[in-house]
């Protein structure tokens, strides 16, 4: 465990050594949450006033809320694909794999700084929102809670995307597929009881479902842990209970398969 | 004392023999001691065959190295003298015999074979690029396992070992390809490996640049390692190793001073 957090660490690192050679993306990305949350507000204004969303001011609340943890639940899905093909395709992923790090230590090295990185934005993006109208209720230990549960169940939905790439030298597609599936379904942008009936399987299946709600009634509705616990947390841990044990097999298995098709410097 | 030792192919059993036979003779080598005797030290593969596709590349292939032993594989591209190397990095697996480092087999003990080797391929893009050259050795330094500070010591003396101190702080994309391939091999020393696997070592260094790294090569060896390196051509690795072997055909064979296939004849420095 401890190497495995040791490894996590000296990844995040490089990461952030090589995106500071990139000085001009985090300014830009602080430009695009300020333009991002003005967006919503803007939004807010039209679909506003409607017994689905409420109030205009309730509806950007809803909407900041959705697309910040969403933000740092795409980072944590997407990464460990997009940066071991990266590694794939930049050819440091074979030297990689003659490293006495587990597949697990490195797929969330591959994870760690563009999560942490999209925490400080969800943050900034938050701090942008409170000047336009956003207002909450948080419990913090109960938003400290549903993020200390659902990040790392996305992180390893995410090890399936890594896996994919390891074993066929594509993932991203398919991540963006479901993160795409997901927040459409899931209730980012706008309740699911709008959803068509026939798209109803989809908002019970996604995770994103319930871990939103956990997060909208921590942070705007001042819900306790236990009131979490016994409703969506509830469920999004009993999707972590199964979820991040089979995508940690299927990731080593992606290794073990990528290492007999000796295909790991393929791409 | 008469001590079992193999060497691979006697010209008596004719081109094309890659399985080793066992002699006795009077090595001037160290008794194993009871652990070593259970665990053999260095690099060993027996029947190794790998196919790509319909493409046989390693045939059945046997060899041996010794700790404390430079030996090098020469061979034309295409023959397999990366996948060999692969195979013992546990990038590839073979699909029949085996392949065993310090005794622990490449695919049932994976993890700690990658414990115990360093591997360098010829491929400049396997380090990156957007780091310096100290950073980049720091990194995989740390991913070995070294402490902050065992690292930083480490990668001083690789450094300096292999003549790279004044570019070190340099991104690597500034550096030109000898740098970038002196770096890559001073990677695979980090950590003191006991087996060191590399490609091509002499690719594109210039004069001075391949005394360093003979000299480093040759280092590895007398600290114990088991050195393997594979090359196309022998060029100025021949006066250094202490065995030569030819891969061609899908098997290993020993190299002949004329070039031909034969019994092993280099002997590398005293």
């Amino acid at each position: 465990m401890m190497r495995t957090l040791e490894v996590v660490r000296i990844f995040a690192l490089k990461d952030l050594r090589i995106a500071l050679t990139y000085r001009l993306s985090f300014a830009l990305g602080l430009f695009t949450a300020f333009y991002g949350m003005l967006t919503f507000f803007f939004v807010s204004r039209v679909v506003g006033h409607s017994s689905t969303v409420g109030t205009p001011d309730e509806y950007f609340s809803y909407v900041v809320v959705g697309v910040t943890l969403s933000n740092v639940l795409r980072a944590a899905i997407m990464t460990a694909a997009s940066n071991a093909r990266s590694d794939q395709v930049e050819g440091t992923l074979e030297i990689l794999a003659t490293q006495p790090i587990s597949p697990i230590a490195l797929a969330l090295g591959w994870s760690a700084l563009p999560v942490m990185e999209s925490i400080l934005e969800g943050v900034v993006m938050l701090i942008i929102a409170v000047p336009l109208g956003f207002s909450a209720s948080p419990d913090w230990l109960s938003v400290l809670l549903v993020l200390i549960v659902s990040i790392p169940m996305f992180l390893t939905i995410g090890f399936l995307g890594a896996a994919f790439v390891l074993a066929i030298q594509q993932g991203t597609g398919v991540m963006g597929l479901i993160v795409a599936t997901m927040s459409l379904a899931g209730g980012t942008l706008f309740p699911t009881s709008v959803l068509p009936e026939s798209l109803h399987f989809l908002t019970v299946l996604s995770p994103l479902t319930y871990t939103l709600k956990a997060m909208r009634g921590a942070m705007l509705e001042g819900q306790s842990p236990a009131h979490l616990l016994s409703g969506s947390l509830g469920v999004v841990l009993i999707y972590a209970a199964v979820i991040m044990p089979l995508s940690s097999i299927v990731l080593s298995a992606s290794f073990r398969f990528a290492r007999a098709r000796g295909s790991l410097s393929r791409f | 004392m008469a001590l079992e030792f193999e060497i691979p192919y006697p010209p008596s059993l004719g081109r094309g023999c890659s399985r080793p036979i066992s002699l006795s003779a009077q090595m001037p080598i160290s008794r194993p001691s009871s652990s070593q005797a259970r665990k053999p030290s260095g690099l060993y593969a027996g029947g190794l065959t790998r196919s790509f596709g319909t493409r046989t590349i390693l045939n059945n292939v046997d060899l041996e190295v010794r700790p404390g032993t430079m030996a090098v594989l020469e061979g034309p591209n295409g023959a397999g003298k990366t996948t060999m190397l692969r195979i013992f990095a546990t990038v590839v697996r073979p699909d029949a015999g085996e392949a065993k480092v310090d005794g622990y087999d490449v695919i049932q003990n994976g993890a700690r074979v990658r414990e115990r080797i360093g591997a360098a391929f010829v491929n400049e893009r396997s380090i990156y690029w957007r780091l310096t050259g100290r950073e980049n050795l720091r990194l995989f330094a740390r991913t070995r396992g070294l402490s902050s500070s065992a690292a930083r010591t480490q990668v001083d003396a690789l450094l300096e070992e292999l003549d790279l101190v004044e570019i070190s702080s340099r991104w690597v994309a500034d550096l030109s390809a000898g740098q970038r391939q002196r770096l890559i091999i001073a990677r695979a020393g980090l950590g003191a490996p006991t087996c060191m696997l590399i490609d091509e070592p002499l690719r594109g260094l210039d004069e001075a640049g391949i005394a360093t790294m003979l000299s480093f090569l040759r280092a590895q060896a007398a600290r114990g390692a088991a050195v393997l390196i594979v090359a196309p051509k022998l060029d100025e690795l021949q006066a250094h190793a202490d065995e030569l072997y030819r891969l061609r055909d899908g098997g290993v064979h020993t190299w002949a001073e004329d070039g031909s296939d034969g019994l092993l004849l280099g002997t590398g420095p005293a």
